[in-house]
């Protein structure tokens, strides 16, 4: 059976790497009955219940990321985890707050991100003991004003996973990977094997620790330095109106509260402590056995944010006939979490703004008293998880079954209240429930044939795949509750008298979209002495988000193998040298349900301030989508076609394992939005016919740099990947696209930033630049816009040289995701200590600072009742050089401090020291040796303790998935904690 | 194999799933509720273009007018100065009219699909037959609308079909308006008098509009004399005085009709402003006979059809402390301006109420501070709390505007005495002593002119007709040079969003801002 080897191969390499670790389930000699576990190790193979899905073998030493070090780490998410572990996988955690969304992307940016909706679609499918996890569709954001943050409790889905609880993971990304798994893998795909059952010897495991975290240091100043800043601006341009319109916070220097002393930082960097607590139990017979994990988390950040996860995990296998495996396994995790209290975030919630006239001072106590506030206000967050599976091998022969029935459901529930005193004197409650589902069947058989030389090997397979997603949420917001203490309800005075029984100003939202995915395989595989494998796989998908007459897709999937080594002598230095190819074309899921309707009529009277506005006169209005554009008539499966070549090398022994493969993904038929004539009324259509390319290398490399058994042990563990992606087509041979702050033009990035660029100030009228020699041979001075320029402006390039700045002189310029990324982990064991430090980078991209520009744009952003620019408490501090910048006329009508410019383009790269973890371990000493324990850790872990960046700002990683920085995220902290492994 | 065909096959169904926010176009225009969300839809539609970045105000109040930026520089400075190529965002989306055209669009699509619904029985002919004059009658406020802001607008009159990309360039503004004028000419006779009440057209289309009755619906649905005094706007608009003053002329002499009336003396302090003045909700004050808004996009509070943002309400510019927590109002009037605008004591819109010898709240709260607070609107939906929910709707034309049509039409006309006597009509109604300049050549009466228009500024302030109004003086007096070169080298115009030009390149700038 191919399966059978891929496992046996998977087991033995696992054996090896596992031992390899210090942290892994323990040298097998100290195990009390070394002979019970040889015996059922044969059957713990057969429960090696998740393989790799992929139609190739893959050398486990490259295809699973390292653990050890996150698992020793104050980390909560997955793709904590992951970040800087493999090759071809970014990820981006931009915000330090716990329980925050975070993002990922396997091979690049494949669809232009314009919204969070678009981040959404473009996620790796991620599946834990081979069960999908239900993804994020972004539903709500349709009835949202900003798109900061999802409503409802907004909790990464993916922080439902423990560390401890998890074997390996993989992250697929070739087609020979993904075949298998088809469209809802189409973005790549993260295989996480949960940490298994096993028959043998019972064990107990205990995972611990606590820690805290380390305050940043920031300089911050007060009203003072603000004026030092903006006064010059008013001496140079302002007119005697414009200086008597100077904000009195910044001239008032009797004031106390921004001219005292700017001590916020002690009060919004407080340190309150993490940890961790799990317990594990691993037992049972040769017939049956289980796993029991449990344990309590809690994460936490400055401003009084944090996130506990209580988890359980319950794994049963059973063996009740020879031929018959049954494997179960049920997780059920409870997360809260305690949100940030910024201005912005919370005035995006209640959709009010109140007056920002004088912002939140920097004096401790004045900010004590807006923190005071919040007393008698709720923010409770709370998701409840249940994933789990039950599946059937029947081992019949040459015959092989397999059935999986797998459920994930994940609610959210957020309830707020803000009083009085925090809502200028009314008040805000809302309430939320939503849930995101996801259930699949999965039903598979193999059969395999073999020549009576067994040099030939033919193994014939199919498989069908049911899943439906359902998506739904119940919002309700309302303002003026009848006081801070009766949030709610009306209350009856007597009788039939209520008070307030209709003062409650409510708005209720509710939407639910529901989606199929119907997907069949037939596989075909064939093999030659182990030398030359090639496997042919053809898919047909049906899903229900297309129009009635395009939704099913036939595609194949080609893959092959070639094991050089096989041919050479074994003595040489070669112990794996393989090439592999594979190629294939996925069709890829819209979540949006609205395309698999045509042309359509839905609610679209509300507009920017009042998005979801829906009656006039009281009757709801129906009308067709001008704000979200026109919609065809029908569209098909957009789809990606894949290929990728790679090969495996390992020398002696596969001491230095080394996997390289370029790849090239070809996005096509995507939706994009285009331009229609306004006299439409239409914003856009939603044309298909968009491709995007994404080409690059990643490499792995893993190397026992020193093995001495005594001495010192070094494994490094390398990852690095490029990044380049091509906007390579366009729906009707369209050179380019504007689609709001964003364009896109074939043959460009599409992740470019489109700015002016900066070429200096006006400082005299001299200065102003002329255009082109007119016929008359005159020349014009150069116009921005229709607008004259004048002293104190900025000069942008005119790239088309026609006497006129606009939008047309604005170029592509930069990338907002890495060009190169990846992460160096570095294992040095010296007898009982273990060192584990992790380095990860990201180069070649480049972040847009919307921080310094709105600080520079103050006069339009002091009055602004853009929330953008509602300054946080975090105002108060240095965050850049103002003398660097030019001195423009910040009153002019050109926005000389606009953001869509070069001069706020900065260089993002960085390379941190993501964890640094020292631990010894004592079960091995002579004090402990009697307690017969496997394994008892002893460990100090440094998280974030250095991060070097040519960008002076701040965190380059902290931008938003436009690769815009607003400074207003959490950091990613220092912390240090101390932990304990126990295994006995 | 065969098994998994018959799962494809089951599964194939399994794929069908409804969408449950939006219905496909194939199944639409189909029942009466259709017609009656498709009608609603474009009024909602109109209303969204007019409230996206308080626009009517800024197209119709701000520009050379009355109010006052209280912050130097910023987008609201710009418009009042009348710098409508700075680059603020917020002038870039005033100077894009797709919002306006989604809502032609709209009625194209109505006119061309509502028959359709007819194949319901409860949908009567006379009912479709009313609805689509409807749309006829909003298609034409919306290109009468958009031509006073750009002049020379494209004029489209088929619905977008299948989003083919057609280009149409600009059509002359003359065009334009007398395409609105023969349009609302041709509907006027299938609209009732009053919506869901007793009809006294000819239609007889009376009871029950919709499953409500006219005390709900006010004239948030626009009839018979909705069109009437469009006319008359657009009529005064061209220029055409004769056809101005006939329609003004109509609206008044059948007054009895129309269900709305003058705001009397003594009710200038709670309908004129106040917290339920005559722009609250569907404009029937305390429940009465009166819609005082003829022309108006109401928002519907009994369904709390209004947004914390404020936004699409006067009141989210003009309001502060003490009615809503904010230290200053976005604009305001200064002392100065106000006592240009009111000069007799008598006034009972005056700030100095005569009666009580001292500064009142009827137009202006805080009169003696640097900032008065402009309260004429203040319809807050809750008065006892600073909740920021309004319920002023976006007003468009009263009875003493058309009624002030009439005065101006007669002035050009040449019948100074009627003009007088209208004109005292209104006077007297605010507490103002009549007044008369006799004589009868042109140049004797300019200042009953400047008085008309002046009574015009201080009746209709803040409803977003300042501007227009400027542009009518202007036209007919001709004394101010700079108001005369805005006039002849069309800077009375917005400019067009480069957007729209980018989007459709027959559009070209309009001179002045080129």
């Amino acid at each position: 059976m191919r399966f059978r080897i891929i496992q046996l191969i998977c087991v033995l390499f696992s054996g090896l790497w596992v031992s390899g670790q210090a942290w892994g389930q323990g040298d097998p000699e100290a195990e009390d009955s070394l002979v019970k576990v040889v015996n059922t190790r044969r059957f713990n193979q057969e429960l090696q219940r998740t393989h790799h899905p992929g139609t190739l073998e893959v050398n486990p030493r490259i295809s699973r990321a390292p653990l050890a070090g996150a698992s020793a780490t104050p980390m909560i998410s997955l793709q904590q985890y992951m970040k800087g572990a493999a090759a071809g996988l970014f990820v981006k955690e931009d915000n330090g707050e716990p329980g925050t969304e975070q993002f990922m992307f396997v091979r690049g940016v494949t669809h232009p991100v314009f919204s969070k909706q678009d981040l959404y679609s473009i996620q790796p499918a991620v599946f834990v003991n081979g069960a999908p996890l239900a993804q994020e569709t972004g539903l709500s954001y349709n009835i949202q004003r900003f798109d900061f943050n999802r409503i409802g409790p907004a909790t990464n889905p993916l922080s439902i996973l423990d560390v401890n609880n998890i074997a390996h993971i993989e992250l697929l990304s070739s087609p020979a990977d993904l075949a298998r798994l088809g469209p809802l893998a189409a973005n790549g795909a993260l295989w996480v094997t949960t940490k298994n059952a096993q028959s043998g010897v019972r064990q107990f495991n205990v995972d611990t620790y606590v820690g805290l975290l380390q305050r940043p240091a920031i300089k911050t100043v007060n009203a003072a330095y603000e004026n030092n800043f903006r006064w010059p601006f008013y001496e140079k341009y302002a007119s005697d109106d414009q200086k008597l319109d100077y904000p009195v916070y910044v001239a008032n220097s009797y004031d106390p509260d921004y001219y005292g002393a700017a001590n916020w930082k002690d009060l919004y960097y407080q340190a309150k402590p993490v940890y961790y607590l799990g317990f594990g139990l691993v037992g049972g017979s040769e017939r049956a056995n289980f796993r029991f994990n449990i344990s309590d988390t809690r994460s936490h950040n400055f401003d009084a944010t944090g996130l506990d996860r209580y988890a359980v995990s319950f794994g049963i296998n059973m063996l009740p006939m020879k031929w018959l495996t049954i494997t179960g396994n049920m997780n059920a995790i409870r997360t809260q979490r305690e949100r940030n209290r910024n201005l912005r975030d919370r005035f995006a919630e209640t959709r009010f703004v109140p007056d920002l006239t004088n912002p939140v001072s920097p004096g401790a106590a004045s900010y004590q008293r807006f923190l005071d506030k919040y007393r008698g206000s709720e923010d409770r967050n709370k998701t409840n998880s249940f994933v789990g599976y039950f599946a059937a091998v029947a081992q019949l022969g040459q015959l092989s079954l397999k059935s999986q029935l797998s459920l994930d459901y994940e609610e959210g529930l957020r309830d707020v209240f803000y009083g009085k005193p925090l809502m200028d004197n009314t008040s805000f409650i809302s309430s939320y429930f939503g849930f995101n589902q996801r259930a699949t069947i999965r039903n598979t058989i193999d059969y395999q044939f073999k020549s009576d030389d067994e040099r030939h090997q033919v193994t014939i397979g199919a498989g069908h795949t049911f899943l439906t997603d359902q998506s739904k949420y119940d919002y309700v917001l309302g303002y003026n509750t009848p006081n801070d203490f009766i949030k709610i309800k009306e209350i009856r005075l007597s009788g039939s008298v209520y008070q307030n029984a209709y003062d409650i100003f409510a708005y209720p939202f509710t939407d639910k979209i529901k989606s199929a995915l119907s997907s069949l395989y037939a596989t075909l595989d064939y093999s030659f002495r182990n030398v030359v494998t090639v496997n042919a796989l053809g898919r047909y998908d049906g899903y229900s988000g297309f129009s009635k007459t395009n939704r099913w897709l036939l595609t194949p999937v080609f893959s092959s193998k070639f094991n050089i080594q096989e041919l050479l002598q074994k003595s040489g230095p070669f112990s794996t040298l393989a090439l592999k190819a594979s190629w294939g074309i996925f069709g890829k899921l819209i979540t949006d349900n609205r395309f698999r309707i045509g042309p359509q009529y839905r609610v679209d009277v509300g507009y920017s301030d009042e998005p979801v506005l829906g009656s006039y006169a009281g009757l709801a209005a129906l009308s067709q989508t001008y704000s979200a554009g026109w919609i065809m008539n029908t569209y098909g499966w957009p789809y990606s076609q894949k290929l990728d070549i790679g090969t495996e090398l390992g020398i002696w022994k596969d001491r230095l394992v080394l996997g390289v493969n370029y790849y090239n993904n070809e996005d096509k038929n995507m939706i994009v939005p285009v331009s229609l004539p306004t006299e439409s009324g239409f914003t856009y259509k939603q044309v298909q016919g968009m491709a995007v390319r994404n080409a690059g290398l990643n490499m792995h490399l893993t190397a026992d740099i020193l093995k001495h058994r005594k001495g010192l042990n070094w494994v490094l563990d390398a990852n690095f990947s490029t990044s380049h992606n091509t906007l390579t087509r366009l729906p009707y041979q369209l050179q380019e696209i504007e689609y709001s702050d964003r364009k896109l033009v074939v043959g460009q990035p599409v992740d470019a930033f489109w700015v002016y660029q900066n070429d200096g100030i006006i400082n005299q009228p001299g200065d102003i630049p002329m255009g082109p020699v007119l016929e008359d041979g005159s020349r014009n001075p150069v116009k921005f816009g229709t607008l004259e320029l004048g002293v104190g402006d900025a000069i942008w390039k005119d790239v088309n040289n026609d006497g006129v700045i606009n939008a047309r002189d604005k170029v592509l310029k930069g990338h907002s995701m890495p060009v190169y990324y990846g992460g160096l982990d570095n294992n040095l064991t010296f007898r009982n200590f273990n060192l584990d430090f992790l380095l990860f980078y990201g180069l070649g991209h480049r972040l847009l600072n919307q921080l310094t520009a709105s600080k520079l744009d103050f006069i339009n952003t002091e009055n602004s009742r853009n929330i953008t620019y509602v300054k946080e408490v975090t105002f108060w501090q240095q965050t850049f050089d103002y003398n660097r910048y030019p001195v423009y006329n910040p009153w002019s009508g050109t926005i000389p401090y606009r953001l869509d410019q070069d001069l706020f383009l900065e260089r993002a790269d960085f390379l941190k020291l993501r964890y640094l973890t020292l631990g010894y371990d004592f079960s091995k000493t002579g004090l402990l040796k009697s307690m017969k324990l496997s394994k008892a850790l002893l460990y100090v872990t440094a998280s974030n303790l250095f991060t070097l960046t040519p960008f002076k700002g701040g965190d380059p990683e902290l931008t938003d998935y436009q690769g815009i920085y607003s400074g207003r995220s959490l950091p990613i902290a220092r912390s240090y904690i101390i932990g304990a492994k126990l295994n006995f | 194999m065969g098994f998994y065909l018959l799962v494809l096959t089951a599964c194939n169904k399994k794929l069908d799933i409804e969408s449950s926010a939006a219905s496909p176009r194939t199944a639409m225009w189909q029942t009466y509720d259709d017609a009656k969300a498709g009608l609603v839809g474009i009024y909602g539609l109109t209303r969204a273009a007019l409230a996206e970045n308080n626009a009517h105000w800024m197209y119709g109040e701000l520009r050379k007018g009355d109010f006052t930026s209280a912050t130097k520089g910023g987008y609201l400075d710009a418009i009042i100065g009348n710098d409508l190529n700075k680059s603020y965002p917020e002038i870039l989306q005033l100077t894009n009219w797709r919002r306006f055209y989604a809502a032609i669009d709209g009625c194209n699509t109505f006119i061309e699909n509502a028959e359709k619904c007819k194949a319901d029985l409860r949908y009567s002919a006379l009912n479709c037959k009313v609805d689509i004059a409807q749309a006829h009658l909003l298609r034409a406020f919306n290109y009468f609308y958009i031509s006073r802001i750009w002049g020379d607008v494209p004029l489209i009159v088929n619905a977008t079909k299948d989003g083919n990309t057609l280009q149409v360039a600009r059509t002359p503004q003359k065009q334009v308006l007398s395409f609105c004028v023969s349009e609302i000419r041709n509907y006027m006779d299938s609209l009732p008098t009053e919506f869901g009440g007793s009809d006294k057209s000819k239609l007889g289309f009376n009871g029950n509009y919709y499953g409500e009755n006219w005390n709900v619906w006010g004239n948030a649905f626009w009839g018979y004399y909705q069109c009437v005094a469009l006319l008359a706007e657009i009529y005064a608009w061209m220029g055409d005085y004769q056809n101005a003053y006939n329609y003004s002329y109509k609206f008044a002499v059948e007054l009895g009709k129309t269900r709305t009336k003058f705001i009397e003396t003594s009710e200038v302090t709670s309908l004129l402003a106040g917290t339920r003045s005559v722009f609250y909700s569907n404009g029937i004050p305390n429940n009465g006979s009166y819609c005082y808004q003829v022309l108006a996009f109401p928002y519907r509070m009994a369904n709390r059809e209004s947004g914390p943002s404020g936004v699409g309400h006067l009141e989210s510019l003009t309001l502060a402390n003490p009615y809503v927590a904010r230290n200053r109002p976005d604009l305001y009037i200064t002392r100065d301006t106000i006592s240009q605008m009111f000069y007799s004591v008598n006034d009972a819109r005056n700030p100095y109420q005569f009666e009580f010898k001292n500064y009142g709240t009827v137009y202006f709260t805080n009169y003696y501070n640097a900032i008065p607070v402009f309260s004429k609107f203040r319809n807050m939906e809750y008065t006892n709390s600073p909740f920021t929910i309004f319920g002023s709707c976006i007003p468009i034309a009263r009875f003493e505007g058309i009624y002030l049509i009439r005065a101006e039409a007669q002035y050009v006309l040449g019948n100074y005495n009627d003009a007088w006597a209208v004109l005292n009509e209104i006077r007297k109604r605010r507490g103002l002593n009549p007044w008369l300049v006799s004589g009868s050549k042109p140049e004797d009466m300019r200042q009953l002119l400047v008085d008309i228009f002046l009574e015009r500024r201080r009746e209709l302030v803040g409803e977003g007709n300042r501007w227009y109004d400027q542009v009518r003086f202007n036209k007919i007096m001709r004394t101010d040079p700079a108001f005369n070169e805005l006039i002849d080298r069309g800077g009375i115009y917005w400019p067009v969003a480069q957007e729209v030009m980018d989007k459709n390149p027959l559009i070209e700038q309009n001179p002045y801002w080129k």
